[in-house]
C-alpha cells in the first residue's frame, strides 16, 4: 500500500542530519535561507501544508491559525517552550500541538553553571583584559573575584532544568534553596540537600545567587518584579535562562547601574526593534543570545523527537509529546 | 632583628605583625614583578624574602648564601625559585598549598564551560550590538554529558576538578607520574591512562601539573597532532608546559577545537596570534583569584616565614633536603 507522504514545512534551518531524514520520510519543504518568516508568509504556509515544524521565533498567532488550511492537522514544535503558539486558537481548529521537551536539561544546566561561575569569578572581564593585550602581570590583589564555595543558590522552579543545576551546584559547595508552587517530595529534596521556601520573598532576601528556571505562564510573568528584585542583597547575582518576561528589566537595569546588586547573567532579555537592549549598558552583566539549548547534540536530539511525533501521528497514534 | 624583603602587597594586619618582629623593606612597583636584574640589586643582603612569582635564580641565591635563610613564596607553584641552589646553599623555601584548591577547580570548570558553550563569544556578539536577528544558528556549543575529561597532574586541585566534572556527567581520567592507590581512584571515580592514551582519547585535557624540567614543553606540535580534532586543552598550571606557537598552529589548522588558558609561556606577554583566535578563552592567571583564597595565601606566606625565624618551625617547607 502506498500512502501519500504528508506535506511538511520546516520554518527554520535544522541540523543537516534531521533535515535529511525528514526529506526521506515526508514531502518536506525546507527554509534553506533560514530567514525568519513574517506573519503574512506564515499565513501562506499555514494555508498550504499539513504539518508545520515551527520554532521559538515564529509567532503562531490567532490570525495565522484562523487562516490555516483544513488539512493542517499537526504543529510539531521544535523546542520545549510553546508560548509562541496560540494554543486556544489551535484547539478550536482541532490542530494537535506537540513539543520536544526534556532532553535539554543537561545542556541548559551546563550553560547556567557557566554563567554562575563566570559572574563571581569575573571571567568575562578577565578574558577581555587579556584579549585586548592590556594585562600587565599576576598580582595577588588584582582581578579578585568571589569564592563560590559556601554560598547560597536560590532556584526558582526546581523542575528538570532546576534539578540538573542543583546536582552540579551542590558539588561546587553551594547550598541549594528553592521556591516552586509545590514542595517536592523529601526523597528529591534530600538528593540535593535542598531547602524549600514557601515564600519567594523570604528566599530572595537570603540568597547569594538566584537562578530563574520556571516556565513563563500567566502566574510567572513579572514574577521578579521591581519590589522583589529590590529584596536582593548588594552582593547577590541573578541568572535568567528561562524567559525575559519573568523579570522587570527596567528595574534590573537600575539596580545594576547603581550597584544595588552584584551582577546578572542573562540568556534571555527583551530586544528593541533595532536589536538593542538597555541592558547592553549595564555593568557586571553577561548577555548571551539565547544559547540555553544551543548544542549540536541537543539540537539533533530535539529533531529526533520532532520526527517521532510526526511519524507517530501519521501512523494514527497519539504523539508522545502532545500538548493539546 | 632579621631583615626581610617583601616583594608583594600584604594585608595590613600581617604587615603590622611582621613589622614588630622584623626589619622590613617593601618593594612598591607599578609593574609588581621585578625582573631578575632589578631583584638582584634590591633584594641583596636580606635574611628572608616574601616573594610572589618573581624569578629567584641560582646566581642570586649563591651571592646571598651568607645572609639568606628563607624564601616564602605566595603561591603553590615554586618553579620561579631555583630549588636545587636553595637546598645547596641552606635556604629554606616555603609555599602556600591547599588554600586555593576549590577556587582553581571552580575556574577550571568555568573556563571549560565558557569555551565549549561559546559564552565569551556570545556575550561579545551581543554587547557589540551585532545580535539583530534570531540566534538560532549561532554559537552552537557541545554537550558535556558522557564525554571524557583527562587531568594531567591529579593532585589536590585535580581531585576537586574531578569531583566537579563528574556532576556534569563527564567521565574522568588522569595521568600522573605515579598511579594513585585503588581507594583514592575509587573515591574520586578516576581512571588512570598513560599519557598518549589520555591525550588521544579525551575531549577535555586539563593541565594541573607543576612546571619541571620534564614538563616544560610537554605539549608541542607532536602532542597536538595526537589529540582529538574535537578536543580542548585547558591550562591552569604553568604557561611553559605548552609551546605557545605550536598551540596557535594547531588551533589555526583545526587540529584541535579550542583552548582555555589561565597561564602563558611568557606572561604577562601573550602570543599575539592567540589574541586573534575565536576558539580560545584567555584569563590573566586568575585561578586562585578570590578575595578569600588570596588573603589566606598571603597570611600563610607571612606565617611560614615568621614561624621559621621565631620558632624554627618548617611548616609548608618545599625543599626537605635543605640544611
Amino acid at each position: 500500500m502506498i500512502v501519500k507522504k504528508p506535506k511538511v514545512f520546516i520554518t527554520r534551518k535544522l541540523p543537516v542530519k534531521i533535515e535529511t531524514r525528514m526529506m526521506e520520510l515526508f514531502d518536506t519543504t525546507l527554509n534553506e535561507a533560514d530567514v525568519l518568516l513574517s506573519e503574512d508568509q506564515l499565513i501562506e504556509v499555514f494555508k498550504k501544508y499539513e504539518i508545520i515544524v515551527p520554532s521559538i521565533a515564529d509567532k503562531i498567532t490567532t490570525k495565522v491559525l484562523e487562516k490555516a488550511s483544513e488539512n493542517l492537522k499537526l504543529i510539531a514544535n521544535f523546542g520545549a517552550g510553546i508560548d509562541h503558539i496560540d494554543l486556544e486558537a489551535a484547539k478550536s481548529k482541532n490542530i494537535i500541538v506537540t513539543n520536544s521537551p526534556g532532553l535539554l536539561a543537561d545542556d541548559t544546566a551546563d550553560l547556567i553553571m557557566s554563567l554562575l561561575l563566570a559572574l563571581p569569578r569575573r571571567l568575562y572581564e578577565g578574558s577581555k583584559l587579556v584579549a585586548a593585550g592590556n594585562w600587565n602581570g599576576w598580582s595577588p590583589t588584582k582581578m579578585l573575584g568571589k569564592r563560590i564555595y559556601g554560598k547560597r543558590l536560590g532556584i526558582i522552579g526546581l523542575g528538570r532544568i532546576g534539578q540538573a543545576v542543583a546536582k552540579r551546584a551542590k558539588v561546587f559547595g553551594l547550598a541549594i534553596h528553592y521556591h516552586s508552587r509545590n514542595q517536592l517530595p523529601t526523597n528529591i529534596e534530600d538528593l540535593y540537600e535542598a531547602t524549600y521556601w514557601n515564600s519567594l520573598d523570604e528566599m530572595i532576601k537570603r540568597m547569594d545567587i538566584i537562578s530563574v528556571n520556571c516556565p513563563l505562564t500567566k502566574e510567572t510573568k513579572g514574577l521578579m518584579s521591581e519590589k522583589r528584585l529590590r529584596l536582593m542583597t548588594p552582593d547577590a547575582y541573578i541568572i535568567n535562562t528561562s524567559r525575559s518576561e519573568i523579570i522587570d528589566e527596567k528595574a534590573l537595569f537600575d539596580l545594576l547601574k547603581n550597584n544595588k546588586i552584584a551582577g546578572a547573567g542573562l540568556d534571555v532579555f527583551r530586544r528593541q526593534e533595532n536589536g538593542n537592549s538597555k541592558l547592553l549598558e549595564a555593568p557586571n552583566t553577561i548577555l548571551i543570545p539565547h544559547l540555553g539549548s544551543a548544542t549540536i547534540e541537543g539540537r539533533i536530539e530535539m529533531g529526533e523527537k520532532v520526527i517521532v511525533n510526526i511519524k507517530t501521528f501519521i501512523d494514527g497514534h497519539n504523539p508522545p509529546n502532545r500538548i493539546i | 632583628m632579621n631583615k626581610i624583603f617583601v616583594h608583594c602587597r600584604l594585608p595590613k594586619k600581617e604587615l603590622e605583625i611582621l613589622k614588630k618582629n622584623f626589619l622590613l623593606k617593601i618593594h612598591h612597583s607599578k609593574n609588581i614583578v621585578l625582573n631578575e636584574d632589578e631583584f638582584f640589586i634590591k633584594a641583596k643582603g636580606f635574611n628572608g624574602i616574601i616573594s610572589q612569582g618573581n624569578v629567584i635564580n641560582k646566581n642570586f641565591i649563591k651571592a646571598n648564601k651568607n645572609s639568606l635563610k628563607a624564601i616564602s613564596n605566595v603561591g603553590v607553584g615554586y618553579d620561579n625559585i631555583d630549588i636545587d641552589a636553595a637546598t645547596k646553599s641552606g635556604v629554606a623555601v616555603f609555599n602556600t598549598p591547599n588554600l586555593m584548591n576549590g577556587a582553581v577547580a571552580d575556574l577550571t570548570l568555568g573556563l571549560i564551560l565558557s569555551v565549549v558553550r561559546k559564552i565569551c563569544l556570545g556575550n561579545k556578539f551581543v554587547k557589540d550590538r551585532k545580535w539583530k536577528g534570531n540566534s538560532w544558528d549561532l554559537f552552537w556549543g557541545e554537550s558535556l554529558q558522557s564525554e571524557k575529561i583527562g587531568i594531567i597532574g591529579l593532585g589536590n586541585i585535580g581531585k576537586e576538578v574531578a569531583l566537579r566534572a563528574r556532576s556534569f556527567g563527564l567521565e574522568v581520567f588522569y595521568h600522573n607520574r605515579n598511579i594513585l592507590n585503588n581507594s583514592t581512584e575509587k573515591k574520586y571515580k578516576v581512571k588512570y591512562l598513560n599519557f598518549d592514551d589520555l591525550i588521544s582519547r579525551c575531549k577535555f585535557i586539563v593541565l594541573l601539573l607543576p612546571l619541571t624540567k620534564e614538563s616544560k614543553h610537554l605539549f608541542t606540535k607532536k602532542e597536538f597532532k595526537k589529540m582529538r580534532k574535537d578536543s580542548y586543552i585547558i591550562n591552569m598550571a604553568r604557561g611553559k608546559i605548552i609551546k605557545e606557537t605550536d598551540l596557535v598552529d594547531a588551533l589555526k589548522k583545526n587540529q584541535i577545537a579550542g583552548a582555555a588558558l589561565d597561564v602563558f609561556e611568557n606572561e604577562p606577554k601573550v602570543e599575539k596570534k592567540l589574541l586573534t583566535l575565536n576558539n580560545v578563552v584567555l584569563m590573566p592567571h586568575a585561578g586562585s583569584a578570590t578575595v578569600i583564597a588570596r588573603t589566606k595565601m598571603m597570611q600563610l606566606a607571612c606565617n611560614n616565614l615568621k614561624n621559621f625565624f621565631l620558632k624554627g618551625t618548617l611548616d609548608n617547607l618545599v625543599n626537605k633536603g635543605f640544611k
